[in-house]
């Protein structure tokens, strides 16, 4: 395949990969509750998740170890334990919320019941994973979750007014009715961040960059891959805030469940922008539901040592490919039990932005290792920027939980 | 590498002060406390968005906008939540003061599902669908003033 080609299919799949049902419920209730002016966040989000994203296909082509490997030799086994139990729950909760928003979707597409369908689903990705090739598992859903650009047409045929949305990029903190309405603003502005920036996406590309055998040579690809996919994948979400902001905030409607989101197409393109938005859903959600599964194998198998690798058969790496099952399962069960998705997602997010520094830091410090990395060191202004969102996803993890509890999940 | 420990201890340190103090204090904030306004407040909201919704589904399903399933799963979705405020307001242990309000929005949430069923209905009479859009027109005004009261 040419370069050109190769780069191309990796923007899309980027794109297309770019949101799943946590940045959806968030991207489009940040809208329509507070209009344009979380826009900052998602372009802070995004810049972030570029940075981290890059960082991490860089040392795994340099290094060939994936992001598990670094966080057990920086922090030792135990405290290395600790980040992976984290993060496995994390990726656990966040596969389930995928599980249960794809049900949804499809209860929306057939009426079928809801526990049918999670069942279904559950066998249709157990299938996916098992035969399909990484390399086509990646492509499938993320060429597919490009259908989520309907959201962005919906956005364009809501006539929004441009310079609000302009203006809603600059950092700003927008007059509020209450006290009350600031902690919202800034539980919302947390948990979009979080979404945006969620720490499989990073464990996850680290370990595809090893899957697909990256080389030195490919940093530079790898970066116009992560910097154009993930700016047009932010696309996605400013859409979908708009969305939000332009035809639910001025209805009164907060949205509850995924389906408010596809009012937005429902409205500007009637019932085949409808069917298209539940389309986009359905993949974008399978992808992450199916990375997060992913995820949690490679996490526990970098850590603990075990062989590991889509590209080779199941017998090749047992506990790796049972690790990946056991994720699938225990994730189905969550739906099963009837617990709400949506809450799920919330509570995922919020866990997700508590691991984001544990995540991130072996990362920057391994990036930023001229004994490892040689000449595809940090550079300057990648490390100021690095230890910058470090120091921001701080600060966010530290307010995540009080803001939950104190907004009851953003509600008050 | 020791610096490297020391970092990753911290912060993990952090991460779990943080998970038990906020875990600590919700549970407490379920357990202890009577029901306030922020209570009543967070089920108008739910009240006043499902009502809401309601009325935008019926509007995109008089434009053909909507496909038949779609928009009966959205409408039992946001049944299935009026249900659930109703039950929560019921079990809740509101402020003397607030009494009133509670039950005042138990009622409005019972009715809102109720007008959500009629419009459920395949085929209903054109009658009773424009009285479930009625019954929901005047609940989301009648939420929109509790929620001002709470706020003077």
């Amino acid at each position: 395949m040419s370069a050109f080609l190769q780069i191309f299919l990796g923007i899309l799949t980027a794109m297309g990969g770019f949101v799943e049902v946590g940045e959806l419920v968030f991207s489009v209730g940040a809208g329509a509750k507070f209009g344009y002016s979380l826009l900052w966040v998602v372009a802070l989000g995004t810049l972030g998740i570029i940075l981290f994203g890059e960082m991490a296909g860089r040392v795994a082509a340099v290094t060939k170890q994936p992001i598990f490997d670094w966080v057990r030799e920086r922090a030792g086994f135990r405290m290395g334990l600790g980040t992976l139990l984290a993060a496995n729950l994390v990726s656990l909760l966040t596969c389930a919320a995928e599980i249960g928003g794809i049900s949804i979707v499809l209860r929306m597409m057939s009426g079928w019941p809801y526990r049918l369908l999670a069942i279904l689903t559950f066998l249709a990705l157990l299938a996916i994973v098992w035969f399909f090739a990484f390399k086509w598992i990646e492509r499938f859903f993320g060429l597919l979750g490009l259908l989520m650009t309907v959201f962005v047409i919906a956005a364009i045929r809501l006539h929004p007014d441009w310079h609000a949305v302009g203006a809603g990029f600059v950092p700003q903190v927008p007059t509020l009715e209450s006290p009350k309405d600031y902690l919202v603003y800034a539980y919302f502005a947390v948990s979009l961040l979080s979404s945006i920036m969620l720490p499989y996406e990073t464990y996850f590309y680290a370990s595809g960059a090893i899957e697909d055998g990256w080389q030195p040579h490919e940093v530079p690809m790898n970066r116009i891959v992560v910097t154009m996919g993930f700016v047009l994948g932010s696309a996605l979400a400013v859409g979908l805030v708009i969305v939000g902001g332009q035809l639910l905030k001025p209805l009164g409607i907060d949205p509850q469940w995924p389906g408010a989101a596809a009012l937005g197409p429902a409205f500007t393109m009637g019932r085949a922008g409808l069917i298209v938005a539940l389309l986009g859903m359905l993949f974008a959600f399978g992808g992450a539901a199916v990375e997060n599964a992913l995820t949690g194998a490679y996490n526990t198998a970098q850590f603990l040592g075990w062989p590991w690798g889509k590209w080779r058969k199941p017998a090749g790496a047992p506990r790796f490919a049972l690790a990946w099952i056991v994720m699938l399962t225990l994730a189905v069960l969550i739906i099963l039990a009837g617990v709400n998705p949506i809450q799920v997602v919330e509570y995922s997010i919020v866990f997700s932005v508590l691991i984001l520094p544990l995540t991130y830091l072996p990362l920057l410090m391994a990036a930023g290792d001229r004994r490892i990395m040689g000449a595809y060191v940090n550079n300057g202004p990648t490390k100021i920027a690095g230890w910058f969102f470090l120091a921001l996803v701080t600060l966010a993890g530290l307010f995540a939980l009080p803001l939950l509890v104190v907004t009851r999940g953003g509600k008050l | 590498m020791r610096r490297a420990e020391h970092h990753s201890r911290a912060l993990q340190t952090v991460v779990a002060a943080v998970v038990v103090a906020a875990l600590a204090f919700a549970i407490a904030l379920a357990t202890f406390l009577p029901a306030n306004q922020d209570t009543l407040r967070v089920n108008l909201n739910s009240i006043g968005t499902s009502a809401a919704e309601g009325l935008t589904l019926a509007r995109g399903d008089d434009e053909s906008r909507l496909t038949r399933n779609f928009y009966d799963v959205e409408l039992e979705l946001l049944r299935d939540d009026l249900d659930h405020v109703v039950a929560n307001l019921g079990h809740a242990r509101p402020l003397p003061e607030l009494r009133g309000r509670f039950a005042e929005a138990t009622a409005l949430a019972g009715s809102a599902s109720r007008a959500l069923r009629a419009l459920a209905v395949p085929g209903a009479p054109a009658e009773s669908v424009v009285a479930g859009q009625a019954t929901l027109v005047s609940i989301t005004s009648r939420v929109d003033s509790l929620k001002q009261e709470l706020e003077r």
